[in-house]
């Protein structure tokens, strides 16, 4: 079996587990679910991710991420419409929530611009429209339990939008048509469109709507062999796909209880740094290259690769060398360091 | 005589109000909450659905019908409705391109005005780095969804009937009446009892370049008289521009050709592929149909049979008025063989108009050959059967009224029996009909 299906069925079962009712509603619950729903859709099982953003939806519905989130996985599935309609539902949770009417704008743009290149016979390719994943904002809490703080959070975003990154291009685009979408804020404005090569919500005067922002998400779903380097490459994407979304809870989960920081910290004093270096850069880009297994027992194996990190205030080329132990629920950090 | 009248379309005309029509156009929607699900449609609106849905009844294909639900959907507040009308039209009629510019800009009407329709900044900003023949186009498309509008809401406001077609024979089951003005064509079927007929549906047609009567060779326009249908032509024997076929008519006819009017090739065929409908006015005379249209028409068109009665603009009147103007042209033919029958040939030569003409003669050679003919008759009979009346408009042909009569005629004699079809053409002269045109 492929390890990112292990993977997949492994955070499906997780979200429809039952044992977990007692903390359905805990925001650390919902977080995980997140994080979970998250890794799905970074893996590229496009299908899982949409069945976890669906449930997520069902129990939590007044989640923005949420909806944001599945409607960029319809749009990966050229989906427009249900992608359409799942912000439009979101927008009816949320009303005036900023990202999710800038991508329900975007969305019916470019939508428009197709209806209207048709009616004209106009020799153009389909618009091929992409919104980014949102991260859940930790400093709002979104369970049912906390309806107080939960209608601060609507109020507040009836005008500001989190800080959230908004609309991503997929950088595969050369064969087809791409739009530019200036952001409408004011309902009076109609959006203008011309025929550019990415997609980015311009910034607006009154800098409520944040940085348009590229996420690269890796290609994993061309995984084709049970091979234990591509599986161990494969963890270690999602790895880093965590780690870029700012995902703590998720990049967390990716070591083995045991792990041992390489500086000596204790494992809590060193998960709650993480936390706080993941958290602190506006944006994160971590892309890994050129793998090299050095050793594996298949319950344990040592992985050298290339690590390129960005950040809005950092940029770094390292060589990393990690120790991973096989476990029930496969492959999991237990040494990292840099070499 | 019982004209035969579908009770809807009753029911319709009484609760019409013109302020329906023409709150159709495109309204603004201003925001994306739920607020319009609160408003209901009213009376009038429901009224106007339901013929929509009528229609759909009747005619399945009514692809028109489907788009005028969408627009009602938009206009009574109901986007979602509107727009999932309009994919399941676009899934079934991928190349209507009307489709496509009203779901541009419902989508759009979330954002912004979309007062009218093709008006949207989005739109604008397509159009205005593209050559002037899209903008053209999209002239066209605009025009193209009034008309159809308009003939939505011109089909409610009339109770009346077409005094272009005042009789059909029992062999013609369908006659075809354009209104080059509302770029429409009207269907009406003779009814199984007798001569009455009702309208079955009405298309939305293109017709020439130019506004105005052919007179001709090259002049881009539609003749307007009273025509039948000479033939079919399949696709395999036409350029593709002509879609799934062709039925030519008779231009110039008997009176167009006496007039000095020249062209040929006025057709009545099919669309392009890539399109499922053409501009209002785009060909060189032809009238255009949907290639959809033309083919649920096509089995109902009979080559010499069915008529086609083409007009600037259809004159509709009540039922009184129409049973009257039928029945005085019916008299005057009925007149006509009563006379002739009787021997007396100063009566019979009455009938004529002045400037009468035939494929041979002019009055003077008519009524001495018939002079001539009758001093060796000893009896005749005359009979007629199979009649059908046609009329021009009013202010057609030198402002005279004009009346083509089709009908089957039975001669016997002492000498000489015939049986034939004739085509006469009637003028009206101080309030009397006469005969101007006398041929087969």
């Amino acid at each position: 079996m492929l390890r990112s299906s292990i993977l997949a069925v492994t955070v499906l079962s997780f979200l429809s587990n039952t044992s977990f009712a007692a903390i359905e509603n805990s925001d650390e619950a919902l977080a995980k679910k997140f994080a979970a729903a998250q890794l799905l859709s970074a893996q590229g099982q496009v299908t899982q991710a949409i069945t976890a953003y669906q449930a997520l939806i069902n129990a939590n519905p007044l989640l923005p991420e949420a909806y944001n989130n599945l409607a960029a996985l319809y749009l990966k599935q050229n989906k427009t419409n249900q992608a359409k309609n799942i912000l439009e539902q979101g927008l009816l949770a949320h009303k005036g929530y900023g990202v999710l009417y800038e991508n329900l704008t975007a969305i019916n743009v470019a939508m428009a611009r197709d209806a209207y290149s048709q009616a004209l016979q106009i020799d153009v390719k389909p618009s091929d429209i992409r919104i980014a994943s949102l991260s859940l904002d930790e400093n709002k809490q979104y369970s049912e339990k906390n309806t107080s703080n939960l209608s601060k959070v609507t109020n507040a975003a009836a005008n500001i939008t989190p800080t959230a990154p908004v609309i991503e291009n997929k950088t595969n685009v050369e064969d087809k048509t791409v739009v530019e979408v200036e952001a409408v804020t004011e309902a009076e404005t109609v959006p203008e469109v011309k025929a550019e090569e990415k997609i980015t919500v311009a910034e607006n005067p009154a800098g409520n709507i944040p940085r348009a922002r590229v996420i690269i998400e890796p290609k994993l779903m061309d995984v084709k062999k049970e091979n234990n380097i591509e599986s161990i490459e494969t963890v270690l994407k999602a790895w880093s796909v965590a780690w870029s979304a700012q995902a703590v809870d998720l990049y967390l989960s990716f070591y083995h209880e045991e792990h041992k920081p390489s500086n000596g910290m204790s494992r809590n004093a060193w998960a709650q740094s993480r936390g706080y270096r993941l958290k602190k850069p506006s944006w994160i880009k971590v892309a890994l290259s050129d793998f090299e297994i050095e050793k594996n027992t298949g319950k344990q194996a040592t992985v050298k690769f290339k690590q390129l990190y960005q950040s809005n205030s950092f940029q770094d080329v390292s060589t990393k060398q990690m120790v991973l132990l096989y476990t029930d629920n496969g492959w999991q950090i237990f040494r990292e360091q840099n070499l | 005589m019982i004209v035969k009248r579908s009770p809807l379309f009753l029911c319709l005309s009484l609760v019409f109000s013109v302020s329906v029509a023409e709150n159709l156009q495109l309204a603004k929607l201003s925001d994306i909450d739920n607020k319009y699900s609160k408003t209901s449609y009213n009376s009038e609106a429901i009224s106007v659905l339901n013929t929509l849905e009528e229609r759909l009844i009747a005619y399945p294909k009514d692809h028109e019908a489907e788009l005028l639900k969408a627009i009602l959907y938009f206009k009574t507040g109901k986007l979602e409705l509107a727009l999932d009308e309009l994919d399941k039209l676009i899934k079934k009629v991928p190349d209507f391109q009307l489709a496509y510019l009203l779901k541009g800009d419902m989508l759009l009407s979330k954002f912004g005005n979309t007062n009218n329709i093709g008006q949207t900044n989005l739109l604008a900003s397509i159009i205005t780095p593209l050559a002037n023949n899209k903008k053209q186009q999209l002239d066209f498309l605009r025009e193209e969804a009034q008309l159809r509008l308009q003939a939505l809401v011109n089909n409610k406001k009339r109770n009346t009937f077409p005094r272009q077609i005042l009789a059909l024979g029992k062999s013609v089951k369908k006659a075809l009446l354009v209104d080059k003005k509302a770029n429409r064509m009207y269907v009406f079927s003779r009814q199984d009892s007798g001569e009455l007929f009702e309208e079955v549906n009405d298309y939305y047609i293109t017709t020439g370049k130019l506004i105005g009567d052919k007179t001709e060779t090259g002049d881009l326009r539609t003749p307007e008289g009273v025509y039948f249908v000479t033939s079919w032509i399949g696709p395999n024997k036409l350029p593709d521009k002509y879609g799934i076929g062709a039925f030519p008519v008779n231009y110039p006819n008997e009176l167009d050709i006496h007039n000095g009017k020249t062209g040929y090739g006025i057709w009545l065929h099919g669309t392009d592929k890539g399109s499922y409908s053409r501009p209002p006015r785009d060909s060189e005379g032809c009238i255009v149909l949907t290639n959809i249209d033309l083919e649920t028409l096509k089995s109902e068109i009979k080559p010499g049979l069915t008529p086609v009665v083409i007009v600037d603009q259809v004159e509709w009147i009540d039922y009184a008025t129409w049973q009257e103007e039928r029945q005085t042209i019916l008299q005057a033919v009925e007149n006509w063989r009563v006379d002739w029958e009787s021997m007396n040939v100063n009566k019979y030569l009455s009938h004529y108009g002045k400037d009468f003409w035939s494929a041979t003669h002019n009055l003077q050679s008519w009524s001495a050959r018939k002079r001539y003919l009758a001093k060796n008759k000893t009896y005749q009979t005359v009979s007629f059967s199979d009649l059908s009346v046609l009329v021009y408009p009013k202010k057609a042909e030198d402002n005279r009224e004009i009346a083509v009569v089709r009908l089957q005629q039975n001669y016997t004699s002492n000498n000489f029996n015939s049986d034939m079809y004739k085509r006469l053409y009637l003028t009206k002269k101080d309030n009397d009909w006469k005969i101007l045109y006398e041929g087969r």
